[in-house]
């Protein structure tokens, strides 16, 4: 054998011995050796956040705001949350007591098995970056937060450089700090519609497939429903188990690209229903006057398309006005002159809290006075009030109270008892008018019951109106008076209960 | 390094070479797997990377070996004409002769002195050596200076000897070295050229012709050994090459009257003739072969020396660029790749400067990847020659990473400027 082949020989034993080091290395050495910027951890030194606020054990909050970011970042965009907003954000969520909780605990919540602390709070992160966990794990990790992030999972696949890797992830998730949650796989993915080159998106459009044409609808059914299938085996291949929540790719597979088949919506609807017991949207919010959508899950919402709030760069303050604003009231109300008589709203006339209890007059213009209390969404309760008549003809309680137009009421018009239901201001009575023997200058109890649309009345106790329908299934509760001179009646006690 | 003996200092930078080679791959590896994406730094790192630890790979073939040479009769030993061509050199002229005509060769040898129209007293000089030597040294005189081009051209057409080894008026020839380089010639007859290995003479001197000492070893026992496995070196410089009469003549015309971008030709002859050669020959460098050279003791001239070679490094190489892609494919890919990083390099320094200052990016990442890296060439080349200044090349690698790297882009703008500066 020649010198050069046994140089050969040597050297290709040397660079096999090589590469075996190079690649057992790799993973224990390499992120000690480099970091790109988007990897280093943000050493968060928690601030003196000051008193965090406390609330009573009893405090139940009966909906859930989930926050939802994409990357943290330092220098602004559109698409992402700046590095200091962010910990704003998290910094603020501590002090007013707001506590993570999981969407295990959302699940549980929306079928009524668990109560929430006063203040819950979901953060999740969407797509799998890498700036969403490495600026943002030692802000959770010392604020005592978790997050959830939902992951497409290709670009784990295929370790693209600016989205975690499986072996991230893995780490994250036995952190006990993060979730790792189903995006799709190839969910995110732009693919040609027609034969003339537009481009669409991968999940709610059919591809056109050059030389055979637009794919079928079974074809596309069958490639979107094994994008579903393929994030949900990645996570379990790669994590060891299945993911249950989804969160839906593009806010709606991206409504602002128009979808070359319409039935995209309603197939990935019922994928969605198949493969997850919990899929997410984004709410519309942050739009000067535009108003916004839902911005709580409650036990009502619909969880197959669970509501998120992306921030992005909403000032701090902004968002946390709109929580406050928007943060749903259980359905409890217990008001009298030692309870006191808390938010009302005066609709018509005024409210004076008097001694002997919240005197409501009527205004001149309208001839009525009404004051209501509560949530629109409010429904399946009992509404009892105590009020004395002290002028005027009409007195009565209010329920499932929409605006002044559309509400149930109970009361007295001189002396008969009347239930009544408004609707698009259309008034008509339920049943005919009782003529009751009680003094119309008395104090009387009036109480309505109301379970979905049917409603029970009793007066002083004694039911009156056994199970009649409404047209209305939820609503505020309120008083409301009535004379065409002038009106004033005395509310000794207004209380509201669920079952 | 065939029949070297290892000592435990060996082992130890053997260890140190390794441990280096390990961190930077795997560096590199992580790198360009991690960051985020951008095309320009990935394409110009791993063509970086893949040029400069391939020459590891590729160095381990070369093989200067001389253990058939005393199989070659003295007789075939052909005639050598030495060839220097200089300007002012009084004080090292008569030295240089005499190192030349005194070299251990069994053939026949002669010399010839051009003095390129000297303000000194360098002809005086020759006149004084020619006493001394008598028929065996030629001496010419031009009245007025000609370039050194003409000078050696004058020398070749001169040369009696079939072989014609250049040397610089301030480099001096080691005894048996001409006998090991023309053994080359004797056994390869395809060979057009070979470089020898020039060592720095002043290296005591200071730091700066420390680092040059260890940049000389690098370029030399690293880079040229690699271009010489595939016959493919492509400078043989002036201070001590050896050439076959019959290629120089071949080309003697085209090279003496070469345009670049329409101006005649007027320094970076010898990679200018080593090109020509190239086209049709091998070129190869012979380790053996040592001669001494003195290198510039002051950084003026240093950077005016560098910016020289950057000029008829960029002309010659785009020369070469036309040719090269005949040659052998490792040849050829590791030539395009060396001829357009250093283009780019001044970009990547750009960069991080301005990483620094917009982002804070601290850029000592950067310069320590550069020292390690040349560490890494460093130690590789103390195994071959334990030169006990060899990483003093980590210093010069700093002052080309933070200096002379802007050379680069003066070089290709000021390519038609054609005067030597002070030399």
């Amino acid at each position: 054998m020649n010198k050069s082949a046994k140089k050969a020989i040597g050297l290709i034993i040397f660079l096999a011995i090589f590469a075996w080091g190079i690649r057992d290395g790799y993973s224990r050495f390499g992120s000690i050796l480099y970091q790109p910027k988007s990897m280093v951890f943000y050493d968060y030194k928690p601030v003196e956040i000051g008193e965090i606020r406390h609330f009573d054990q009893n405090d139940k909050a009966i909906g859930i705001p989930i926050l939802m970011y994409h990357g943290v970042v330092n220098h602004q965009d559109s698409e992402n949350t700046l590095l200091d907003n962010f910990v704003k954000t998290m910094e603020r969520l501590k002090k007013e007591g707001y506590q993570s909780v999981s969407i295990d605990e959302l699940v549980q919540f929306h079928q009524g098995k668990i109560d929430l602390p006063a203040r819950p709070i979901i953060i999740t992160f969407d797509d799998g970056r890498k700036d969403s966990y490495y600026p943002v794990d030692k802000v959770l990790e010392k604020l005592g937060f978790k997050a959830t992030i939902f992951v497409a999972t290709n670009r784990a696949n295929r370790n693209d450089p600016f989205y975690l890797t499986w072996g991230e992830l893995k780490k994250m998730h036995e952190s006990g700090r993060w979730n790792i949650q189903a995006h799709g796989r190839d969910s995110h993915n732009t693919i040609q519609i027609s034969e003339t080159g537009e481009m669409g998106k991968f999940m709610n459009s059919r591809e056109y497939i050059k030389g055979k044409g637009l794919e079928t609808v079974e074809e596309f059914e069958k490639r979107v429903e094994g994008d579903y299938q393929n994030g949900i085996a990645d996570i379990e291949t790669h994590l060891g188990y299945r993911p249950e929540y989804f969160s839906i790719p593009l806010n709606d597979y991206d409504a602002k690209d128009v979808p070359n088949y319409q039935g995209s919506y309603a197939f990935n609807e019922s994928m969605v229903r198949k493969y997850f017991k919990v899929a997410f949207i984004e709410t519309v919010v942050g739009y000067v006057n535009q108003g916004h959508g839902p911005v709580y899950n409650l036990t009502t919402t619909d969880m197959s398309r669970a509501v998120r709030i992306e921030p992005r760069n909403m000032p701090v303050d902004t968002l946390f006005k709109l929580l406050d604003e928007e943060r749903p009231v259980a359905t409890r109300l217990n008001l009298s002159n030692v309870e006191g008589w808390g938010q009302y709203k005066e609709i018509f006339g005024t409210a004076v809290n008097d001694e002997k209890g919240l005197v409501i007059m009527s205004d001149k213009e309208s001839n009525l006075g009404m004051i209501t209390w509560g949530k629109e969404y409010w429904s399946d309760y009992t509404l009892t009030g105590e009020m004395q008549k002290n002028k005027g003809r009409s007195a009565g309680i209010v329920a499932y109270q929409l605006d002044h137009n559309n509400y149930v009421t109970m009361g007295m018009t001189d002396n008969s008892l009347f239930l009544r239901e408004v609707v698009g201001g259309k008034s008509r009575d339920l049943r005919p008018a009782v003529l009751v023997e009680a003094n119309k200058f008395t104090s009387n109890k009036y109480r309505l019951s109301l379970v979905g649309n049917t409603v029970d009345g009793y007066f002083n106790g004694k039911l009156v109106f056994r199970k009649v329908k409404v047209q209305s299934t939820q609503g505020k509760v309120g008083i409301r008076i009535w004379d065409p001179i002038e009106a004033k009646t005395t509310v000794k006690s207004l209380n509201v209960a669920t079952e | 390094m065939g029949q070297k003996k290892w000592k435990t200092i060996d082992v130890a930078y053997l260890a140190v070479f390794l441990f280096l080679l390990y961190w930077i791959v795997l560096y590199k590896l992580y790198f360009l797997f991690n960051s985020p994406f951008d095309i320009f730094i990935e394409i110009y790192t791993i063509a970086t990377s893949l040029f400069l630890l391939s020459r590891f790979v590729i160095s381990v073939f070369y093989d200067d070996d001389h253990s058939a040479d005393h199989l070659i009769a003295e007789s075939e030993y052909p005639g050598v004409s030495f060839v220097i061509s200089c300007k002012n050199e009084e004080k090292s002229i008569g030295k240089t002769i005499d190192t030349c005509l005194a070299s251990n060769y069994p053939g026949e040898m002669e010399c010839i002195a051009i003095n390129d129209g000297s303000t000194d007293g360098t002809w005086k000089e020759m006149k004084r050596s020619k006493k001394t030597h008598g028929k065996a040294l030629t001496i010419v005189n031009f009245a007025k200076n000609l370039g050194k081009r003409e000078g050696m051209a004058e020398g070749v057409r001169r040369a009696r000897g079939e072989i014609v080894v250049f040397v610089d008026s301030d480099s001096f020839v080691e005894e048996s070295s001409v006998k090991t380089i023309v053994a080359h010639f004797i056994r390869e007859p395809d060979l057009g050229a070979a470089s020898g290995n020039t060592l720095v003479e002043n290296v005591d001197k200071n730091a700066l012709t420390k680092m040059q000492s260890a940049r000389y070893g690098v370029s030399y026992d690293v880079f040229k050994s690699c271009e010489s496995v595939f016959g493919t070196v492509t400078c043989c410089p002036g201070c001590f090459s050896a050439y076959r009469r019959v290629a120089i003549m071949e080309v003697l015309d085209e090279w003496l009257n070469q345009k670049f971008l329409g101006t005649k030709s007027t320094f970076g002859d010898d990679r200018s003739l080593t090109n020509h050669i190239l086209r049709k020959w091998r070129v190869t460098y012979c380790r053996e072969a040592v001669a001494t050279t003195i290198v510039p003791e002051k950084y003026s001239v240093l950077f005016k020396q560098q910016l020289r070679w950057k000029k008829s490094w960029v002309r010659e190489g785009s020369n070469a660029a036309r040719f090269f892609w005949k040659k052998n494919p490792i040849a050829a890919i590791s030539f395009y790749t060396n001829l357009i990083i250093p283009i780019f390099g001044p970009l990547i320094v750009i960069r991080v400067a301005y990483e620094t200052i917009r982002y804070g990016h601290s850029p000592v990442f950067f310069l320590i990847g550069v020292v390690a890296m040349s560490m890494l060439f460093g130690t590789y080349y103390y195994l071959i020659r334990p030169n006990k200044n060899w990483w003093y090349i980590s210093l010069f690698t700093l002052l080309y990473t933070l200096v002379l790297i802007w050379q680069m882009p003066y070089a290709l703008f000021k390519l038609k400027d054609t005067r030597w500066g002070t030399r």
